[in-house]
């Protein structure tokens, strides 16, 4: 009977091995009491009976990680969106030939050509027509990155859908768990818990406490009750000054801003600190060159003889300026090619126009200066979210393995595995410390050598 | 001689063995590339950005590596497990 029940076990292992939150079971053989007859003992046997081991530790570290990649992958998604915008990739990072750093050469370009023919029809006409391609790449890059924003809120919405849809079922399972009121393994029911944690990090950074009767309190990583005990606090969103925010808890605070790990986590760091960021500089871009465009048209005679009016409509500071540029003619006349009392054949002014393209128009930087910079940051964040899911989508597959071969283990074979494990990093570790000295050789000796 | 490729394909399955914590396959790519760093080796400026990456990767799963180690050696001999009997099958 003892030796089917370990079969059964066993059998029960294999079979369960690709369900989520299974954890496996090994046999625990107890002796039966002895019968003595007539002076003799006799033994009756041995019982056997299933047990599942795990360990609470290296399970929240599983947890934990799964939290910090989620964050990093949902991030990393973000980031390459607006890579796209600006039509940046892994092997195509120079400004000047995204369509922005295009645009902006055109433009200043178009008044070199003004230079030779101030008073030319077409060559007016193609300062026009450069200045408004200019103003429909910064009207578009604005809208896809608000529209990269407006997509971030609705993925907190539908993040915090299945927030909800979880703690509920934890909160429930934790009942069941603490009353013994199901017809299920109890066993079963902590696998369910667990596998139920686990999804719930992949949405939002968790802090979890056991509490009396096996139960399970769990909180945002900022404090905000989820679940405590049988009872699930749903969240929920609202818009605060245009902007989605998620409330948590019992009183229903505002929980945004300290929210950290899962996909909400990787959301909010996005939205909230890098995108306004990027907002904010190609407002800048614009509105810096717009203004001294402007600026440097009206110290000119236009082609009706008049003191230079603005090309660009502008908001009044840079909030916004990428979004909301405008030309403001479709005459050709506005530009100011002429200083004043040169006379109509005059062009100190477009010199001046095509000089700005090598003046500090954005801070203490040229335009191709800053716009260089700017995607650059946008390129180098992207790399570096890249670079960090990946490091810890691996580190997450790491613990998950150490903590599947360490399930149900005996101290013996755990001390193997950690053996094993210590021998496996000091391999990588030797890899490691040779490609550093290999690259180390190949930057000093320059491009394309040897390294002996 | 060998070619900056050669140094990728290493990174990366260095970074995917260790992940599963492949002690066999570790020791080989630990021999692999002790072999390359001893012969001729042309590194191209065009790759050594992707290798860069790769080395900054690797660099940060071993990082992580090492406190996992630590943990577990910490945790080792502890009663840090939960234990329950199944019901009757």
């Amino acid at each position: 009977m003892a030796d089917q029940a370990a079969l059964n076990v066993t059998a029960g292992n294999v079979a369960n091995q690709n369900t989520p939150g299974y954890t496996r079971q090994v046999v625990s053989w107890q002796q039966t009491d002895a019968v003595t007859l007539s002076g003799q003992v006799y033994s009756t046997g041995i019982t056997s009976t299933a047990v599942s081991q795990r360990s609470r530790i290296l399970e929240q570290r599983v947890q934990q990680q799964t939290q910090t990649q989620a964050q990093s992958g949902a991030l990393e998604s973000a980031l390459q969106q607006v890579e796209n915008i600006f039509g940046l990739t892994s092997s195509a990072t120079s400004a000047s030939l995204t369509a922005l750093g295009t645009a902006t050469d055109a433009f200043f370009n178009s008044f070199s050509a003004l230079e030779a023919n101030p008073s030319d029809a077409a060559t007016r006409q193609s300062v026009l027509a450069a200045a408004n391609n200019l103003v429909s790449v910064f009207n578009s890059s604005a809208n896809q990155l608000a529209q990269v924003t407006s997509g971030l809120d609705q993925q907190i919405v539908s993040v915090t859908g299945q927030i909800n849809t979880l703690t509920s079922t934890i909160a429930s399972l934790n009942q069941q768990i603490a009353h013994g009121d199901s017809q299920a393994d109890a066993g079963v029911l902590e696998d369910q818990r667990q596998y139920a944690i686990t999804q719930l990090s992949q949405y939002v950074g968790l802090n979890q406490m056991t509490t009396e009767a096996n139960g399970i309190t769990l909180t945002t990583s900022n404090g905000a009750l989820l679940v405590s005990g049988s009872q699930s606090y749903a969240m929920s969103t609202t818009l605060v000054a245009g902007t989605i925010h998620v409330l948590a808890g019992g009183g229903g605070q505002d929980v945004t801003s300290g929210l950290t790990g899962g996909q909400l986590g990787g959301i909010l760091e996005a939205r909230d600190q890098k995108l306004p960021g990027y907002t904010s500089a190609l407002d800048s871009f614009a509105y810096g060159i717009a203004s001294a465009v402007n600026a440097q048209n009206a110290l000119g005679v236009d082609g009706n003889g008049n003191p230079g009016a603005a090309i660009f409509s502008l908001p009044p500071t840079s909030a916004s300026a990428a979004g909301s540029i405008q030309v403001t003619t479709s005459d050709h006349q506005t530009i100011a090619a002429t200083a004043p009392g040169e006379g109509a054949a005059g062009n100190s002014n477009a010199i001046a126009l095509a000089d700005l393209a090598a003046a500090n128009l954005v801070g203490t930087q040229t335009a191709t200066g800053f716009l260089a910079s700017f995607l650059g940051q946008i390129g180098n964040d992207t790399a570096g979210a890249t670079t960090n899911n990946t490091v810890q989508q691996a580190t997450l597959t790491q613990l998950t393995s150490q903590r599947n071969a360490l399930s149900g283990v005996s101290l013996d074979e755990e001390a193997s595995n950690l053996t094993q494990y210590q021998r496996s990093y000091e391999a990588a570790a030797k890899v490691f410390s040779i490609v550093n000295t290999i690259m180390a050789s190949a930057l000093n000796l320059g491009v394309e050598t040897t390294v002996a | 001689m060998a070619s900056d490729h050669a140094l990728v394909e290493v990174l990366d399955e260095t970074i995917s063995a260790l992940s599963v914590l492949d002690m066999s396959r570790l020791e080989t790519l630990e021999l692999q590339i002790a072999g390359i760093a001893g012969v001729r080796l042309i590194v191209h400026q065009a790759e050594m950005n992707l290798i860069r990456a790769k080395r900054d990767v690797l660099e940060g799963v071993l990082h992580n590596s090492a406190s996992n180690l630590s943990a577990l050696n910490r945790l080792y001999g502890r009663d840090t497990r939960d234990s329950w009997e199944h019901s009757a099958r």
